[in-house]
């Protein structure tokens, strides 16, 4: 009677293998936990960039709301350097919670507060419309409100 | 009957088992270093996502209780807020007795607010909002009370309180545009700024990347804006 021949077990080899085989599924979940982590990113900068558009407009309907005609903050607030006042201090705390302007876009398209006049309204009412851009351009959020003269 | 021999049995010699156990305990090794770096991961996102989520709440919470200061009912029966010493916002604690917070204040700046309005012709709130330090199982930290107090006509009484935010590391109200004198709400905040810095808690702080975030907005308060 003849015993069968003895198992092979695992070479060195196909051990070392398996262990890169599974190093590779290992960086698949890396891949995903990169994109979790970017997706996080994301929302945080919606969060941050509808706070600060909502800032704004709290303002200029205070702002209105006391005489002020809020036509005067219509404009670009990409470039801080270039700004004043209110605007000034909006533009440099947008920068501090979602970056500088991207420069992906025309600058002035990016990042600006855009108020027009409803004409024949009485007391006067103007339509505001804040866009802020995130650094990266991914994230776009725009808020718009009718604010009322006295 | 045919006996025949048997093949000699091999077994592993004593270094070939050795290795063996190195080599797996290697490979086990790496698996484990690999799970621990995602856990690592996922508690450092989870962190960050529940840190936002909470300052959504908390900021949402607070501008709806700032937007309503002020607001007085037709028919209520305390007569007018303005003029009666209870302001419709307040920042030092003078309604209710409301204490200075003893954690995740600046200096010379304000962390507590109180707004007071009606509820309903026979309800006068007034509800406040201050820090107070919580000696917890985890860590020492901020969290952020808010306190419901009725108004009876002529004094306070003293409502419940909830906790409205965890791991505060700092928090305050700016009062902005004081309304012009001669108006109903004279020298009361036209608008106020909220700035909330939470830190991440979790599995991120015992890892010793403690995070945190600032989420900053405005509030109007309508009511001691509109008031002539």
């Amino acid at each position: 009677m003849k015993l069968a021949p003895p198992a092979a077990g695992f070479t060195l080899i196909e051990v070392l293998v398996s262990v890169v085989v599974i190093g590779i599924g290992f960086l698949g979940f890396q891949g995903f936990y990169g994109f979790a982590q970017s997706s996080i990113q994301r929302t945080t900068e919606r969060i941050q960039a509808n706070f600060a558009a909502q800032e704004i407009m709290e303002q200029i309907a205070t702002d209105t709301a006391s005489g002020i005609n809020p036509s005067a903050y219509d404009g670009s607030l990409a470039q801080c350097g270039t700004l004043t006042g209110k605007k000034r201090v909006w533009c440099d705390r947008i920068a501090g919670a979602i970056g500088t302007a991207p420069a992906l876009l025309p600058a002035t398209e990016t990042r600006k507060v855009t108020v027009q006049t409803i004409p024949g309204s009485s007391p006067q009412r103007y339509i505001v419309t804040v866009t802020l851009a995130s650094q990266g351009g991914k994230n776009h959020i725009v808020q718009r409100r009718i604010v009322t003269a006295p | 009957m045919n006996t025949g021999r048997l093949a000699a049995q091999r077994g592993h010699s004593m270094i070939e088992l050795m290795i063996a156990l190195v080599v797996g305990g290697i490979s086990i090794a790496a698996l484990y270093a690999g799970y621990a770096v995602f856990v690592g991961y996922h508690g450092k996102l989870s962190a960050l996502a529940a840190a936002d989520r909470s300052a959504l709440q908390v900021l949402d919470v607070l501008a709806r209780d700032l937007r309503a200061a002020g607001y007085k009912d037709f028919s209520t029966t305390y007569g007018p807020l303005a003029g009666t010493g209870v302001p419709a916002v307040d920042f030092s604690g003078a309604i209710g007795g409301i204490p200075a917070g003893t954690c995740g204040c600046n200096p010379g700046e304000s962390c507590r607010v109180t707004t007071v309005y009606d509820l309903s012709s026979t309800q006068r709130i007034g509800v406040s909002y201050y820090t107070r330090t919580h000696a917890g199982d985890r860590a020492t930290r901020c969290r952020l009370w808010q306190r419901r107090d009725q108004w009876s006509g002529s004094a306070w009484t003293q409502g419940r309180e909830d906790v409205v935010a965890d791991w505060v590391d700092n928090i305050r109200f700016v009062a902005g545009d004081p309304q012009a004198t001669g108006r109903t709400y004279a020298g009361l905040p036209q608008m106020v700024t909220i700035s909330l810095q939470l830190r991440a808690p979790a599995i991120a702080t015992t890892r010793g990347t403690a995070m945190s975030r600032t989420y900053a907005t405005a509030v109007r308060i309508r009511n001691v804006a509109l008031v002539p």
